[in-house]
């Protein structure tokens, strides 16, 4: 990251000299201080409301609820870990998370169920099948209801009609369907080359 | 804007079932979720400065006449760039977008439908695997970025047959 920051502004720095837009630079660098606090209060309003509003959900028992409903699907795309285990609650758990847009409770249960499959792992030195599968599922997210994107749309002066979240559910579920067939393909290709 | 609602009544009506104090959670939630808050700050004002210096360089309209369609702008490709690496910076690409383009445009949409569409994939696998310190990925950061490659260019073709101009 830190890379790209360089390269951002130094680029963005010679080819305004080039453009002639370097007599402006001076007051958008000063201004992206403003602009940053703008677009960081609406965001963080945002994130607060909704961990307020996910919390209730937790605790209420809502998310297990939904949870179990999860358990078969998931024990498909996770042929070598058992059903029952506590490790399959916590990745039960990390999808659904995930699903209802709330990242930030996500993450701790999917690195909770992340260390449980470390240490069923039967070679500890590379990740085991269930492991690489965990995280491709948590990088491609089915997200059914994107909190902080319909927040920040509303705040910007927009719609979010239904089509549009189909679409965005649509899109989301493509994602995660290319993760787990890609997820299989490599996995096929790795035994291969082991035998 | 109804889908708000409703899934707020739900969350309150199974609270109240289950006789849950739903207020107290509430604040409970929003006070553990000012740590998170307070790390995205920083990330904001570093990335919001060498964004509006890049976006502001005149290098998005030379960019510009290199795309073969019209109805494309290079923004949603720096913010394609951007969604492995760092999800607030793919975000503040889009609220430019919001910004320059409308909400409710076609680019506004779309731009919408990218940052919905997957996480910060390369983000997410170091920080996995950094958790329980092993340093070999698997196949999972390549056949993440592929998922993420393939997951931009069907967004893109989908919403230019989909959505409006």
């Amino acid at each position: 990251m830190s890379k790209i920051w360089y390269i951002l502004i130094v680029v963005g720095i010679i080819v305004s000299i080039f453009t002639g837009h370097f007599e402006q630079l001076g007051e958008i660098i000063l201004g992206s201080c403003s602009a940053a606090f703008d677009i960081f209060l609406k965001l963080a309003l945002l994130i607060l409301f909704w961990n307020g509003i996910f919390q209730i959900a937790i605790d209420s028992g809502l998310i297990k609820h939904i949870t179990q409903f999860l358990k078969k699907p998931l024990s498909k795309i996770f042929p070598e870990v058992d059903p029952d285990s506590l490790v399959m609650e916590y990745i039960c758990s990390n999808m659904v998370a995930n699903m209802l847009g709330l990242g930030s409770a996500a993450t701790p249960l999917g690195l909770k169920a992340f260390e449980e499959l470390q240490h069923q792992n039967p070679h500890p030195e590379r990740p085991s099948r269930s492991m690489v599968t965990l995280i491709l599922v948590n990088v491609s997210t089915i997200t059914l209801f994107p909190t902080t994107i319909i927040g920040l749309r509303t705040l910007y002066g927009g719609k979010s009609d239904l089509s549009l979240i189909a679409m965005m559910i649509l899109v989301s579920t493509f994602s995660t369907i290319v993760a787990i067939v890609l997820d299989r393909i490599f996995y096929r290709i790795g035994k291969r080359k082991c035998k | 804007m109804q889908v708000v609602v409703i899934y707020l009544l739900v969350i309150l009506g199974f609270a109240f079932l289950k006789r849950v104090n739903a207020y107290q959670s509430f604040l409970n939630g929003v006070e553990n979720s000012f740590s998170t808050v307070k790390s995205v700050f920083p990330n904001v004002l570093a990335i919001i400065l060498a964004i509006q210096i890049f976006a502001n360089s005149g290098i998005l309209e030379l960019l510009q006449t290199w795309l073969p369609t019209r109805r494309l702008v290079p923004e949603i490709f720096i913010q394609c760039f951007f969604k492995p690496i760092s999800w607030s910076s793919s975000l503040l690409v889009m609220t430019d977008i919001f910004e320059k383009y409308g909400v409710d445009s076609f680019l506004g949409e779309l731009s919408s439908l990218l940052q919905g569409s997957s996480d910060t994939t390369i983000y997410v696998v170091a920080m996995y695997f950094s958790s329980i310190k092993m340093n070999k990925y698997g196949h999972s950061l390549l056949a993440g970025l592929l998922t993420d490659f393939a997951t931009f260019v069907f967004t893109i073709i989908f919403a230019m047959l989909l959505l409006k101009m």
